[in-house]
């Protein structure tokens, strides 16, 4: 019995490394490119698009979306990337509440198109 | 044995009645919503509602309870064995003006915003806060 509880007790420790968490979260950092913030994370985004948006046609930005493991709950999670250098990075809501009016739009842009694409 | 596992589902079912916000809710929620399309949205009812007030204005808040993380306790016993997690659960204000949507997270979350006119505010939640705790 007790074999089998500590052979549970691993197995969840092992795939639990294999997930994105707020550990991977709080290894990047803005200004970073593509490829630092792949190496940094321990889990690839389950989607990446690009995206533009109504106030700024002319810019693109690049979106990747994680699902973010926390405990027994998972979310997704939004890094966004212009001109090769990230952005900003968080759950959908904090794009939505912050008082950047343009990470607003970009928050609600990704998700609608995530939830086209997914 | 069998009782056990009965009174195991049961004690289950009886604390899943409980309803606790979790992220993939919040992110639904936009500035500038009514509270109605915010009470559609979380499917939920805020625990407490009251008042601040900061500079002459007046904003309504709504205090419910989210799950903020869940951490993995252990394993349960028999045969078969399931991993056991204990959820952190706090207190998450969402806060109006106008009857609109205006910011909404956690206390600390309101302390550690960019946002300056929530950063005034969030003094004064604090202390509203601490007040109807005490008195509770």
């Amino acid at each position: 019995m007790k074999i089998l509880v500590l052979s549970m007790l691993c197995a969840c420790s092992l795939l639990s490394c294999a997930k994105f968490s707020l550990t991977d979260a709080n290894a990047i950092q803005k200004g970073m490119s593509y490829s630092e913030v792949i190496s940094k994370v321990s889990k690839k985004p389950m989607k990446e698009f690009d995206i533009t948006i109504y106030s700024a046609p002319s810019k693109k930005y690049f979106v990747q979306v994680y699902e973010l493991h926390n405990g027994g709950d998972n979310s997704d999670y939004l890094a966004v990337f212009e001109n090769d250098k990230l952005l900003y990075w968080g759950y959908p809501y904090e794009f939505n509440r912050h008082p950047d009016a343009t990470l607003n739009e970009i928050g609600k842009t990704a998700v609608a198109e995530y939830e086209k694409i997914k | 044995m069998a009782i056990k596992i009965a009174a195991f589902i049961v004690l289950c079912t009886l604390f899943s009645c409980k309803s606790y916000l979790i992220f993939n809710t919040i992110n639904k929620l936009h500035k500038g919503m009514t509270k109605e399309a915010v009470l559609k949205v979380l499917e939920d009812k805020p625990v407490k509602e009251f008042t601040v007030t900061v500079n002459g204005q007046t904003y309504d808040v709504y205090d419910f309870e989210v799950k903020t993380y869940s951490n993995l306790v252990g394993m349960s016993g028999g045969t078969n064995s399931f991993p056991l997690y204990q959820d952190n659960i706090d207190d998450y204000y969402l806060l109006y003006f106008n009857g609109k949507l205006r910011y909404w997270g956690t206390l600390v979350e309101y302390s550690e915003t960019e946002d300056y006119e929530i950063s005034v505010i969030s003094k004064e939640l604090y202390n509203k806060v601490n007040l109807l705790n005490n008195v509770k």
